[in-house]
């Protein structure tokens, strides 16, 4: 809470600068960084001295450009949250940990998954990781809803030869359940498209093949 | 969090802990595409017999072949398809064997990818090279309660040998006898299904020339396989679906087996 609002401050701090000199035009912002520097530093005369100043001013501006856009998340995060799933592809299982982060409406979940194939009793696993992101339009005490699009990329070696490793890309879109406060329960479902591509040892290239699948998960996310 | 951290280590240990099993390895045992990427299972990208199913087993590195369903039509030619009549599993109406080329080759599977029905001779034959080709010869007709042609479907098999590639091995099914023998006859490796072991000897006496013969892991031990090894003949395994079914029919010690779930059995094997 405390970080929160320091970060706040933060924001408040750049924003007030903004009015004065706004953002867009960071040409006419540039100046006055350069000024800062030089003030700080000391005066300097000769080019050398003028070039390293014009340099350092650079990076003070990169520098507010990535601490406006931080700030910017930072403040207006309104929930981050993990998250355990269990989901089910055509192709197979998989049971995964995600980190989700929530900017109002918007949801964005990085995973880390694991595959296994066909039955929880098989013995290979296999990575899988995707990125959901949804829009979660329907905002209540303990519910949320709304569309969601996910990207997921899996391997699995099926021998233990060198080329010989499977992936699958997945791109779906569908919807996003959450209900509860804290502790949420999670469910999606998701159509889209499923891409099988591998190196193939006869055709000595690599080959695709596309299907449409689905995808849908349940599971439960705790919010921080 | 301490409880969300020990939710997580708990999932991860049921995830990896399975994987930790003492691995056998079965590499000599043939695995051949059922169907091409599998028959009748949800985990198969393709419907079975199509040519996308067919073309992903045969690229797949670890897959020694495919199983094909193969049906006469009424204009001769062999196509491929599995159920007794077409609107089993496709958009037409009718049987292969009533109908004509012209009106199979208009025909899609009903799936969401409308794979198309396709004839023996449309697969790649580059594709077949060092493959097995399992052709499941159907000779009933369910429409007309009839059998198919036997010397017609004959003499397309041996076009289409003639036209692959000398490191392709054809072996060839048939559940009728007189069919059975005549493939003999005509120099394929002969398959037979068993449905349960104890007709088995009284199967080989009708049909001394069969090489192979198939049975379901579910009605053949290790014993049974033995005895066929002893026999001089080969056996091949089908009806797994799990990866705990391959592996038990890995452990019977067979020559091959039709894998549903192609990946599975790849992986298992190895």
């Amino acid at each position: 809470m405390l970080f929160k609002l320091k970060c706040l401050f933060l924001f408040r701090l750049i924003l007030n600068r903004c009015k004065k000199k706004p953002f867009l035009s960071f040409k006419t912002s540039f100046p006055l960084i350069a000024h800062l520097h030089v003030k700080k530093r000391s005066v300097a005369k000769s080019t050398r001295r003028k070039v390293s100043i014009v340099r350092s001013a650079q990076r003070s501006n990169l520098q507010f450009l990535v601490s406006l856009v931080f700030s910017f998340f930072i403040s207006s995060v309104s929930a981050q949250s993990i998250e355990l799933s269990a989901g089910a592809n055509r192709l197979d299982y998989q049971i995964g940990v995600a980190y989700g982060h929530r900017w109002n409406h918007f949801h964005l979940i990085p995973k880390l998954e694991f595959g296994v194939t066909s039955t929880v009793a098989q013995r290979r696993v296999f990575p899988r990781m995707s990125i959901a992101s949804s829009y979660l339009f329907v905002k209540k005490e303990s519910l949320d809803f709304g569309p969601e699009v996910v990207y997921a990329l899996s391997r699995q070696k099926l021998t233990n030869q060198g080329k010989t490793a499977h992936y699958w890309n997945e791109l779906y879109a569908g919807y996003r359940l959450q209900v509860g406060r804290k502790l949420k329960f999670v469910h999606s479902a998701n159509g889209g498209w499923i891409n099988e591509s591998f190196f193939s040892e006869l055709l000595k290239k690599r080959v695709n093949y596309s299907s449409l699948g689905i995808y849908v998960q349940i599971g439960v996310s705790y919010t921080f | 969090m301490y409880k969300s951290g020990l939710a997580i280590l708990f999932s991860f240990t049921i995830v990896v802990l399975p994987s930790c099993g003492k691995k056998e390895s079965f590499g000599n045992i043939e695995i051949l595409g059922h169907g091409g990427n599998g028959l009748e299972i949800i985990n198969a990208l393709y419907h079975d017999n199509s040519l996308e199913s067919i073309e992903l087993a045969l690229l797949t590195d670890g897959c020694d072949g495919v199983e094909l369903d193969v049906r006469l039509s009424a204009d001769g030619t062999l196509w491929l398809f599995h159920d007794k009549e077409l609107d089993d599993s496709s958009n037409g109406q009718g049987c292969v064997e009533t109908s004509t080329d012209s009106y199979l080759s208009g025909l899609h599977y009903a799936t969401v990818d409308q794979e198309k029905l396709i004839r023996l001779k449309d697969i790649p034959k580059s594709y077949l090279a060092n493959k097995k080709v399992y052709i499941d010869g159907r000779s009933s007709i369910s429409c007309t309660n009839s059998t198919a042609d036997m010397t017609n479907f004959i003499n397309e098999l041996l076009y289409f040998q003639a036209s692959c590639l000398s490191s392709t091995e054809i072996i060839v099914e048939s559940r009728n006898d007189q069919w059975e023998a005549a493939i003999a006859a005509a120099g394929f490796t002969t398959i037979k299904f068993v449905t349960d072991f104890e007709q088995y000897s009284a199967i080989v006496a009708a049909v001394p020339t069969v090489d192979i013969i198939v049975a379901t892991n579910e009605t053949i031990t290790k014993e049974n396989v033995t005895q066929i090894h002893n026999d001089g003949r080969e056996v091949i395994i089908f009806g797994m679906r799990s990866a705990k079914s391959t592996r038990a029919a890995y452990s019977k010690n067979p020559d091959g087996i039709l894998a549903d779930n192609l990946r599975t059995a790849i992986i298992e094997r190895n």
